[in-house]
Protein backbone atom coordinates (compact mmCIF):
# COMPACT_ATOMS: atom_id res chain seq x y z
CA UNK A 1 0.00 0.00 0.00
CA UNK A 2 1.49 3.32 -1.05
CA UNK A 3 2.02 5.48 2.02
CA UNK A 4 1.67 9.20 1.57
CA UNK A 5 1.01 10.35 5.14
CA UNK A 6 3.64 12.11 7.19
CA UNK A 7 3.87 9.69 10.15
CA UNK A 8 5.07 6.16 9.58
CA UNK A 9 3.06 4.13 12.08
CA UNK A 10 3.33 0.41 11.42
CA UNK A 11 -0.22 0.09 12.74
CA UNK A 12 -1.50 2.53 10.13
CA UNK A 13 0.42 0.75 7.37
CA UNK A 14 -1.02 -2.63 8.37
CA UNK A 15 -4.51 -1.15 8.76
CA UNK A 16 -4.37 0.30 5.25
CA UNK A 17 -3.08 -3.00 3.88
CA UNK A 18 -6.03 -4.77 5.49
CA UNK A 19 -8.50 -2.28 4.02
CA UNK A 20 -6.91 -2.62 0.57
CA UNK A 21 -7.05 -6.42 0.90
CA UNK A 22 -10.77 -6.53 1.62
CA UNK A 23 -12.29 -3.53 -0.16
CA UNK A 24 -9.66 -2.42 -2.62
CA UNK A 25 -7.04 0.22 -3.26
CA UNK A 26 -9.48 3.01 -4.09
CA UNK A 27 -11.07 2.92 -0.63
CA UNK A 28 -7.73 2.33 1.06
CA UNK A 29 -6.37 5.49 -0.54
CA UNK A 30 -9.30 7.43 0.93
CA UNK A 31 -8.37 6.05 4.34
CA UNK A 32 -4.79 7.30 3.90
CA UNK A 33 -6.24 10.82 4.05
CA UNK A 34 -8.67 9.97 6.85
CA UNK A 35 -5.93 8.43 9.03
CA UNK A 36 -3.54 11.33 8.58
CA UNK A 37 -2.28 12.53 11.98
CA UNK A 38 -4.52 10.05 13.79
CA UNK A 39 -3.32 8.02 16.77
CA UNK A 40 -2.86 4.25 16.64
CA UNK A 41 -5.78 3.88 19.06
CA UNK A 42 -8.09 5.86 16.79
CA UNK A 43 -6.95 3.88 13.76
CA UNK A 44 -7.50 0.53 15.45
CA UNK A 45 -10.91 1.57 16.74
CA UNK A 46 -11.97 2.80 13.30
CA UNK A 47 -10.61 -0.33 11.64
CA UNK A 48 -12.40 -2.58 14.12
CA UNK A 49 -15.74 -0.86 13.35
CA UNK A 50 -15.14 -1.08 9.61
CA UNK A 51 -14.01 -4.70 9.53
CA UNK A 52 -16.71 -5.84 11.95
CA UNK A 53 -19.39 -4.39 9.72
CA UNK A 54 -17.87 -5.91 6.58
CA UNK A 55 -16.64 -9.30 7.78
CA UNK A 56 -18.48 -9.90 11.04
CA UNK A 57 -16.97 -9.49 14.52
CA UNK A 58 -15.24 -12.87 14.71
CA UNK A 59 -13.45 -12.63 11.37
CA UNK A 60 -12.64 -8.95 11.95
CA UNK A 61 -11.06 -9.77 15.31
CA UNK A 62 -8.87 -12.41 13.66
CA UNK A 63 -7.72 -10.00 10.98
CA UNK A 64 -7.01 -7.18 13.40
CA UNK A 65 -5.06 -9.48 15.72
CA UNK A 66 -2.42 -9.64 12.98
CA UNK A 67 -1.99 -5.88 13.29
CA UNK A 68 -1.55 -5.99 17.06
CA UNK A 69 1.32 -8.42 16.63
CA UNK A 70 3.10 -5.83 14.45
CA UNK A 71 2.62 -2.87 16.85
CA UNK B 1 -34.24 -3.64 -12.11
CA UNK B 2 -32.86 -7.18 -12.13
CA UNK B 3 -36.15 -8.56 -10.84
CA UNK B 4 -38.05 -6.66 -13.54
CA UNK B 5 -35.68 -8.07 -16.16
CA UNK B 6 -36.43 -11.58 -14.95
CA UNK B 7 -40.17 -10.96 -14.96
CA UNK B 8 -39.90 -9.93 -18.63
CA UNK B 9 -37.83 -13.05 -19.27
CA UNK B 10 -40.59 -15.27 -17.86
CA UNK B 11 -43.24 -13.40 -19.86
CA UNK B 12 -41.31 -13.76 -23.14
CA UNK B 13 -40.55 -17.43 -22.52
CA UNK B 14 -43.82 -18.71 -21.10
CA UNK B 15 -46.30 -16.72 -23.16
CA UNK B 16 -46.69 -15.70 -26.76
CA UNK B 17 -45.92 -12.08 -25.99
CA UNK B 18 -44.76 -10.28 -29.09
CA UNK B 19 -46.38 -12.73 -31.49
CA UNK B 20 -44.04 -13.29 -34.43
CA UNK B 21 -41.32 -11.36 -32.60
CA UNK B 22 -41.47 -13.65 -29.56
CA UNK B 23 -38.45 -15.72 -30.63
CA UNK B 24 -36.44 -12.53 -31.18
CA UNK B 25 -37.50 -11.15 -27.78
CA UNK B 26 -36.49 -14.41 -26.10
CA UNK B 27 -33.10 -14.32 -27.82
CA UNK B 28 -32.68 -10.69 -26.79
CA UNK B 29 -33.12 -11.39 -23.06
CA UNK B 30 -30.98 -14.52 -23.43
CA UNK B 31 -28.07 -12.44 -24.71
CA UNK B 32 -28.73 -9.42 -22.46
CA UNK B 33 -28.62 -11.47 -19.25
CA UNK B 34 -24.86 -12.23 -19.35
CA UNK B 35 -24.22 -8.65 -20.49
CA UNK B 36 -25.96 -7.42 -17.33
CA UNK B 37 -23.68 -9.63 -15.22
CA UNK B 38 -20.65 -8.35 -17.10
CA UNK B 39 -21.68 -4.74 -16.58
CA UNK B 40 -22.09 -5.11 -12.83
CA UNK B 41 -18.86 -7.11 -12.59
CA UNK B 42 -17.00 -4.36 -14.43
CA UNK B 43 -18.49 -1.72 -12.12
CA UNK B 44 -17.45 -3.78 -9.09
CA UNK B 45 -13.88 -4.04 -10.43
CA UNK B 46 -13.81 -0.30 -11.00
CA UNK B 47 -14.82 0.55 -7.45
CA UNK B 48 -12.68 -2.15 -5.82
CA UNK B 49 -9.60 -2.06 -7.99
CA UNK B 50 -7.90 -5.21 -9.22
CA UNK B 51 -4.64 -5.32 -7.24
CA UNK B 52 -6.10 -7.24 -4.31
CA UNK B 53 -7.34 -10.86 -4.22
CA UNK B 54 -11.02 -9.77 -4.45
CA UNK B 55 -10.16 -7.64 -7.48
CA UNK B 56 -8.19 -10.41 -9.19
CA UNK B 57 -11.03 -12.84 -8.47
CA UNK B 58 -13.46 -10.38 -10.06
CA UNK B 59 -11.22 -10.17 -13.14
CA UNK B 60 -11.34 -13.94 -13.55
CA UNK B 61 -15.11 -13.99 -12.99
CA UNK B 62 -15.45 -11.24 -15.58
CA UNK B 63 -13.45 -13.39 -18.00
CA UNK B 64 -15.60 -16.42 -17.24
CA UNK B 65 -18.89 -14.62 -17.79
CA UNK B 66 -17.49 -12.92 -20.90
CA UNK B 67 -16.80 -16.41 -22.31
CA UNK B 68 -20.39 -17.41 -21.54
CA UNK B 69 -21.69 -14.17 -23.08
CA UNK B 70 -19.74 -14.87 -26.28
CA UNK B 71 -20.99 -18.45 -26.21
CA UNK B 72 -24.63 -17.30 -25.80
CA UNK B 73 -24.27 -14.80 -28.62
CA UNK B 74 -22.73 -17.38 -30.97
CA UNK B 75 -25.30 -20.03 -29.98
CA UNK B 76 -28.14 -17.61 -30.69
CA UNK B 77 -26.53 -16.55 -33.99
CA UNK B 78 -26.19 -20.15 -35.19
CA UNK B 79 -29.65 -21.14 -33.97
CA UNK B 80 -31.81 -18.11 -34.78
CA UNK B 81 -29.98 -16.38 -37.66
CA UNK B 82 -28.28 -19.22 -39.50
CA UNK B 83 -30.83 -21.86 -38.50
CA UNK B 84 -28.17 -24.53 -37.93
CA UNK B 85 -27.53 -26.82 -34.96
CA UNK B 86 -25.26 -24.81 -32.66
CA UNK B 87 -23.69 -27.99 -31.23
CA UNK B 88 -20.81 -28.61 -31.56
CA UNK B 89 -19.41 -25.23 -32.58
CA UNK B 90 -16.97 -22.64 -31.34
CA UNK B 91 -19.72 -21.49 -28.94
CA UNK B 92 -19.08 -24.63 -26.90
CA UNK B 93 -15.38 -23.80 -26.61
CA UNK B 94 -16.27 -20.48 -25.01
CA UNK B 95 -18.83 -22.09 -22.68
CA UNK B 96 -16.30 -24.65 -21.46
CA UNK B 97 -13.45 -22.13 -21.13
CA UNK B 98 -15.49 -20.30 -18.47
CA UNK B 99 -15.25 -23.16 -15.97
CA UNK B 100 -11.47 -23.04 -15.35
CA UNK B 101 -11.70 -19.24 -15.19
CA UNK B 102 -14.28 -19.53 -12.40
CA UNK B 103 -11.94 -21.96 -10.66
CA UNK B 104 -8.96 -19.59 -10.92
CA UNK B 105 -11.08 -16.70 -9.62
CA UNK B 106 -12.12 -18.72 -6.63
CA UNK B 107 -8.48 -19.68 -5.93
CA UNK B 108 -7.76 -15.95 -5.55
CA UNK B 109 -10.46 -15.69 -2.91
CA UNK B 110 -9.07 -18.66 -1.03
CA UNK B 111 -5.83 -16.70 -0.47
CA UNK B 112 -7.60 -14.45 2.03
CA UNK B 113 -10.11 -16.91 3.40
CA UNK B 114 -9.50 -19.12 6.34
CA UNK B 115 -11.48 -22.11 5.22
CA UNK B 116 -12.31 -24.64 7.81
CA UNK B 117 -15.21 -27.05 7.60
CA UNK B 118 -14.45 -27.94 11.22
CA UNK B 119 -15.65 -24.53 12.39
CA UNK B 120 -19.10 -25.07 10.93
CA UNK B 121 -22.08 -26.29 12.88
CA UNK B 122 -21.98 -30.13 12.79
CA UNK B 123 -25.65 -30.57 11.83
CA UNK B 124 -25.28 -28.05 9.02
CA UNK B 125 -22.09 -29.79 7.92
CA UNK B 126 -23.92 -33.13 7.77
CA UNK B 127 -26.67 -31.75 5.52
CA UNK B 128 -24.11 -29.93 3.35
CA UNK B 129 -22.19 -33.19 2.88
CA UNK B 130 -25.38 -35.07 2.04
CA UNK B 131 -26.53 -32.38 -0.37
CA UNK B 132 -23.23 -32.24 -2.22
CA UNK B 133 -22.90 -36.00 -2.40
CA UNK B 134 -26.32 -36.14 -4.07
CA UNK B 135 -25.49 -33.27 -6.43
CA UNK B 136 -22.15 -34.79 -7.41
CA UNK B 137 -23.71 -38.19 -8.07
CA UNK B 138 -26.52 -36.63 -10.12
CA UNK B 139 -24.21 -34.40 -12.14
CA UNK B 140 -21.71 -37.19 -12.72
CA UNK B 141 -24.44 -39.54 -13.93
CA UNK B 142 -26.34 -37.16 -16.21
CA UNK B 143 -23.63 -34.68 -17.25
CA UNK B 144 -20.63 -36.99 -17.61
CA UNK B 145 -21.65 -40.65 -17.80
CA UNK B 146 -24.84 -40.17 -19.87
CA UNK B 147 -23.19 -37.46 -21.96
CA UNK B 148 -21.10 -40.01 -23.83
CA UNK B 149 -22.80 -41.30 -26.99
CA UNK B 150 -21.21 -44.16 -28.97
CA UNK B 151 -22.77 -42.99 -32.24
CA UNK B 152 -21.58 -39.37 -31.83
CA UNK B 153 -18.36 -38.04 -33.36
CA UNK B 154 -15.31 -37.52 -31.15
CA UNK B 155 -15.68 -33.72 -30.97
CA UNK B 156 -19.28 -34.02 -29.79
CA UNK B 157 -18.33 -36.42 -27.04
CA UNK B 158 -15.38 -34.25 -25.97
CA UNK B 159 -17.61 -31.22 -25.65
CA UNK B 160 -20.44 -33.13 -23.98
CA UNK B 161 -18.15 -34.62 -21.35
CA UNK B 162 -16.33 -31.30 -21.07
CA UNK B 163 -19.56 -29.70 -19.89
CA UNK B 164 -19.93 -32.41 -17.29
CA UNK B 165 -16.39 -31.94 -16.03
CA UNK B 166 -17.03 -28.20 -15.93
CA UNK B 167 -20.07 -28.80 -13.75
CA UNK B 168 -17.98 -30.94 -11.40
CA UNK B 169 -15.60 -27.95 -11.12
CA UNK B 170 -18.60 -25.75 -10.27
CA UNK B 171 -19.63 -28.24 -7.58
CA UNK B 172 -16.12 -28.07 -6.09
CA UNK B 173 -16.21 -24.28 -6.03
CA UNK B 174 -19.71 -24.22 -4.51
CA UNK B 175 -18.69 -26.75 -1.86
CA UNK B 176 -15.63 -24.79 -0.75
CA UNK B 177 -17.58 -21.57 -0.95
CA UNK B 178 -19.81 -22.73 1.90
CA UNK B 179 -17.22 -22.32 4.69
CA UNK B 180 -16.21 -18.98 3.11
CA UNK B 181 -19.82 -17.76 3.17
CA UNK B 182 -20.21 -19.23 6.68
CA UNK B 183 -17.16 -17.34 7.88
CA UNK B 184 -18.59 -14.03 6.64
CA UNK B 185 -22.14 -14.72 7.80
CA UNK B 186 -22.29 -11.81 10.27
CA UNK B 187 -20.75 -9.27 7.88
CA UNK B 188 -22.00 -7.34 4.87
CA UNK B 189 -19.74 -9.29 2.53
CA UNK B 190 -21.95 -12.32 3.22
CA UNK B 191 -24.62 -11.00 0.83
CA UNK B 192 -22.53 -10.90 -2.39
CA UNK B 193 -21.05 -14.31 -1.62
CA UNK B 194 -24.48 -15.76 -0.89
CA UNK B 195 -25.77 -14.49 -4.25
CA UNK B 196 -22.68 -15.94 -5.96
CA UNK B 197 -23.23 -19.33 -4.31
CA UNK B 198 -26.89 -19.39 -5.37
CA UNK B 199 -25.85 -18.44 -8.92
CA UNK B 200 -23.52 -21.46 -9.05
CA UNK B 201 -26.25 -23.80 -7.78
CA UNK B 202 -28.70 -22.46 -10.39
CA UNK B 203 -26.06 -23.06 -13.11
CA UNK B 204 -25.75 -26.68 -11.92
CA UNK B 205 -29.51 -27.18 -11.89
CA UNK B 206 -29.84 -25.66 -15.37
CA UNK B 207 -26.97 -27.70 -16.83
CA UNK B 208 -28.26 -30.95 -15.33
CA UNK B 209 -31.83 -30.23 -16.45
CA UNK B 210 -30.50 -29.63 -19.96
CA UNK B 211 -28.47 -32.85 -19.85
CA UNK B 212 -31.58 -34.83 -18.85
CA UNK B 213 -33.94 -33.24 -21.41
CA UNK B 214 -31.48 -32.33 -24.16
CA UNK B 215 -33.49 -33.80 -27.03
CA UNK B 216 -36.67 -32.05 -25.92
CA UNK B 217 -34.70 -28.80 -25.50
CA UNK B 218 -33.22 -29.10 -29.00
CA UNK B 219 -36.73 -29.54 -30.44
CA UNK B 220 -37.89 -26.54 -28.36
CA UNK B 221 -40.65 -28.57 -26.74
CA UNK B 222 -42.68 -26.68 -24.10
CA UNK B 223 -41.83 -26.38 -21.19
CA UNK B 224 -38.36 -28.00 -21.33
CA UNK B 225 -36.77 -25.37 -23.53
CA UNK B 226 -38.35 -22.56 -21.52
CA UNK B 227 -37.34 -23.96 -18.14
CA UNK B 228 -33.70 -24.54 -19.14
CA UNK B 229 -33.23 -21.09 -20.66
CA UNK B 230 -35.01 -19.29 -17.84
CA UNK B 231 -32.81 -21.11 -15.30
CA UNK B 232 -29.63 -20.04 -17.12
CA UNK B 233 -30.91 -16.50 -17.28
CA UNK B 234 -31.72 -16.67 -13.56
CA UNK B 235 -28.11 -17.67 -12.83
CA UNK B 236 -26.91 -14.53 -14.64
CA UNK B 237 -29.33 -12.45 -12.57
CA UNK B 238 -27.83 -13.90 -9.39
CA UNK B 239 -24.28 -13.26 -10.63
CA UNK B 240 -25.28 -9.67 -11.44
CA UNK B 241 -26.82 -9.35 -7.95
CA UNK B 242 -23.58 -10.60 -6.38
CA UNK B 243 -21.45 -8.02 -8.21
CA UNK B 244 -23.99 -5.25 -7.64
CA UNK B 245 -24.18 -5.88 -3.88
CA UNK B 246 -20.38 -6.09 -3.60
CA UNK B 247 -20.09 -2.73 -5.34
CA UNK B 248 -22.82 -1.21 -3.15
CA UNK B 249 -21.04 -2.45 -0.03
CA UNK B 250 -17.86 -0.60 -1.03
CA UNK B 251 -19.82 2.50 -2.09
CA UNK B 252 -21.45 2.59 1.35
CA UNK B 253 -18.04 2.54 3.03
CA UNK B 254 -16.76 5.32 0.77
CA UNK B 255 -19.92 7.40 1.33
CA UNK B 256 -19.66 7.05 5.14
CA UNK B 257 -16.00 7.98 5.02
CA UNK B 258 -16.68 11.10 2.99
CA UNK B 259 -19.33 12.14 5.53
CA UNK B 260 -16.88 11.64 8.41
CA UNK B 261 -14.18 13.61 6.64
CA UNK B 262 -16.47 16.50 5.73
CA UNK B 263 -17.95 16.69 9.25
CA UNK B 264 -14.43 17.03 10.69
CA UNK B 265 -13.83 19.92 8.28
Amino acid sequence: MKETATNDSRVKEKALDLIALHIGDVTAQMYVTFYKKKSDEFILHSLKDLMSSLLGKEKAAKEIKKIYSHK
Amino acid sequence: MLSAFYVFTLIFYFSDFGGSYNAALRSLVYVLAPLLSLTFCFLAIRVNGYKNPHGRALLYFFGAILCWAIGEFLWTYYDLILGIDPFPTIADMFYILAYPLFFMGFMQELKISDISFAKMDKVLLFFVTLFFTLITATVFYFDVFQAYAKEAVLVENIFSIGYGVGDLIIIGIALFLIPVVWEYRHGKIFIPWAYFFVALIVVLVADTYFAVYEDLYDDKIFPYFQIADSLWILSYIFFASAFFSFREMIFDVQRDLRKKMSSKN
